[in-house]
């Protein structure tokens, strides 16, 4: 019985799959029709597994998405993006949109806007795919603040790069916030949808470096009255000799506020921070060193209660080009809070990412 | 005072804004952005005064890898033209830069976009299907163009192209400027013929057979230009660093084939270089193949000159410094 349901489960997801790849197959043959459409697939293959019996590792290894983007010009102004993915979540796979948007560059002098659905353009790991990430899994508040991959919603984004004798872009979006992350229901009419800004600038760094740094905003009221107010900086550094990156730093420091209607409010916060060396020209070694608190635990008679969440995962990462990427990571993380006992986790996690078909150049 | 009146009194105000502005538009300068210092170089001795031109690239990188830097993004915003090499050679990082500039006229298509190598006789075009697993090939052709003089003054015609459409008032101008950049080219040309004359000599005398072998196949334009043959490339594959194993072949191979040079960019792994001097006994020759405006080769001709006398010295007195 448990097979037959298991059975059903995998038909259910990979009925759409082939359907969709079987679409890929049909678009990429009509590609060079001279409508410029450009399909390519990443597939993203992670295990994890116990290295201590406390371990919250699931021993397996499994495809933890598999996405399908098409994207091209729509016409000579505006340009398309589909990409929908099955992913799994919580051991279920789930075969969903994850992005659909029309947007320009060529309608508005030095501005570029979006409309439709995407991941909201904040910080830094919620603009990008999972499997462009330079480690394997969410760091804690990157996880409790916008979810397991990013925070997607429906809405409109738009950039502006200002004038200036140095690099300043601002980027303000409105979305519907019915719901908020990365959820499976319609959600309800907020109070306040999801609204967010960010400045980015850069600075060229000696020995062919740069560093981009960027501060952001999000805030939104639920339907039940819940005003959630997240401010972040996040900075990238990143030294390039001939097509080997040979130092990566990046980081990102979150503090997320929750107003309720009625009650006292919660002050989270969490910070992470990446440095990656070049080890040898394909293969690099990086550690994530991660930092959550809740700031406003109490207990029952209103003290302040001491937590913190912290994590290391160094991490292996070797790329035979730029379209296979092979990682390998001890993750260590230990959870404190005054008068319980300290919960500790040991994971050995390994990845395999692959893009198949074009692939689009790459941000900063 | 009347609303005529009114309206009257702002004109000085409104003259004094929009003279300067209009004087300043009829005497600006067309701005051109390229990926490479050399098209920025071309750019420049095409469109002499009516351009000020900017590189993206320093001349250091491997032009294939670049990230798609905010800078460039600020960069291109400001251009009125914006001149890559085309071939795919920069396929990784400007399409992003392009529509991240929010510039409608530096787009594909648009009046200001440019791709220099549209107008090279390109060499190595493949014929065949193209996949990943040949490595970074480029089904266009060998992208590295400019390190030929002669195959840079063809893809300075797509550069005078582009100014003309965006700065129609100076076409003579730039027709003047190409037809001066095509003869500088030749006579560099020939200075260079001169200057490789030892090499050339040396390899007629063995028959035709290859002094050099590449450690990637970016001076091919180099060596066609000047009748030098190449034993191939160091890498197996385009793009794809090497193996061991790989090493070791290539190595042998080349020894057997009396090559005498292995020349490479100076953007390669010099480890594996070395390797590879240590297991052949082969000299290396190590260039930069782009002008680098704030290091020691400035100009084109001095680029030009540094790679042919480096050869020439590899191969008489066999010690080039890296």
């Amino acid at each position: 019985m448990t097979y037959m349901i298991l059975l059903l489960r995998h038909f259910l997801v990979l009925c759409p799959l082939l359907a969709l790849a079987l679409l890929c197959a049909a678009v990429s043959a009509q590609a060079d029709d001279g409508s410029g459409l450009k399909t390519s697939v990443a597939l993203d293959l992670v295990g994890s597994f116990n290295s201590t019996k406390q371990s919250t590792a699931n021993d397996r290894f499994d495809v933890r998405e598999a996405e399908f983007l098409l994207y091209g010009p729509i016409d000579h102004l505006f340009d398309g993006m589909l990409n929908v993915a099955a992913h799994n979540e919580g051991g279920v796979s789930l075969f969903e949109v994850h992005e659909a948007y029309i947007g320009s560059s060529k309608l508005i002098p030095r501005s570029r806007f979006r409309l439709g659905q995407f991941f909201l353009g904040i910080g830094r790991l919620n603009r990008f795919h999972r499997h462009d990430w330079p480690f394997i899994s969410a760091p804690k508040e990157h996880l409790e603040f916008f979810g397991f991959e990013a925070a997607i919603d429906t809405g409109v984004e738009y950039s502006y790069l200002t004038p200036l004798p140095f690099f300043l872009e601002l980027t303000a979006g409105v979305t519907n916030g019915w719901a908020y992350g990365h959820v499976h229901d319609a959600g309800q009419r907020p109070r306040a949808p999801t609204h967010y800004g960010r400045a980015t600038t850069y600075v060229d760094l000696p020995a062919n470096g740069g560093a981009q740094t960027s501060l952001n905003y999000l805030s939104r009221t639920s339907a039940q009255g819940d005003a959630m107010t997240l401010v972040g900086a996040d900075l990238t550094a990143k030294w390039r000799e001939a097509g080997v990156l040979n130092f990566l730093l990046q980081t990102e420091a979150w503090q997320r506020t929750i107003k309720p209607l009625i009650g006292s409010s919660e002050r989270s916060f969490g910070v992470y921070v990446f440095p990656q060396f070049a080890i040898a020209e394909q293969t690099q070694l990086g550690l994530l060193v991660d930092y959550f608190t809740v700031l406003t635990l109490k207990n029952i008679v209103g003290s302040p209660i001491a937590n913190a969440e912290n994590r290391l995962v160094p991490t292996l990462t070797y790329r035979t080009s730029e379209f296979v990427t092979l990682r390998l990571a001890y993750d260590w993380s230990i959870a404190k809070q005054a008068n319980l006992a300290d919960r500790k986790n040991q994971v050995i996690q390994m990845q395999a990412t692959v893009n198949l078909g074009a692939h689009p150049s790459h941000d900063f | 005072m009347t609303s005529n009146a009114k309206i009257t009194g702002f004109i000085p105000y409104i003259m004094a804004l929009v003279i300067p502005s209009l004087s300043a538009t009829a005497f600006a300068k067309v701005k051109v952005v390229t990926t490479i210092p050399d098209l920025a170089w071309v750019a420049a001795e095409v469109g002499g005064d009516h351009v000020e031109t900017k590189a993206l690239l320093r001349g250091n990188e491997n032009a294939h890898f670049v990230d798609a830097v905010p800078e460039f993004t600020r960069l291109t915003a400001d251009a009125d033209v914006v001149c890559i090499a085309g071939l795919d050679l920069e396929v990784g990082y400007m399409p992003a830069v392009l529509t991240r500039s929010g510039n409608a006229k530096i787009q594909p298509g648009g009046a200001g976009y440019c791709e220099a190598g549209k107008s090279v006789q390109v060499l190595e075009k493949l014929t065949t299907a193209v996949d990943r697993s040949m490595g970074d090939v480029h089904p266009a052709g060998n992208p590295h163009f400019y390190l030929s003089p002669k195959a840079l003054a063809d893809g300075a015609k797509e550069i005078a192209a582009a100014l003309t459409r965006v700065d129609p008032a100076h076409t003579i101008d730039y027709r003047k400027g190409l037809a001066a950049f095509a003869v500088k080219m030749d006579a560099l040309d020939k200075e260079i013929v001169n200057l490789l004359k030892p090499l050339k000599s040396l390899q007629d005398k063995a028959g035709g057979k290859p002094l050099l072998i590449e450690y990637h196949r970016e001076f091919s334009y180099f060596l066609n230009e000047y009748g030098l043959t190449s034993f191939g490339s160091i890498e197996e594959k385009p793009g794809v660093p090497p193996s061991a194993g790989r090493l070791g072949e290539i190595a042998a191979a080349a020894k057997a084939a009396d090559v005498r040079i292995a020349l490479a960019a100076d953007y390669y792994p010099k480890k594996t270089l070395e390797r590879f001097r240590e297991l052949s006994g082969i000299e290396l020759v190590v260039v930069p193949t782009m002008i680098q405006p704030s290091g020691s080769y400035k100009t084109y001709a001095d680029l030009q000159r540094h790679i042919a006398n480096s050869l020439v010295t590899a191969v008489t007195t066999r010690s080039v410094k890296i």
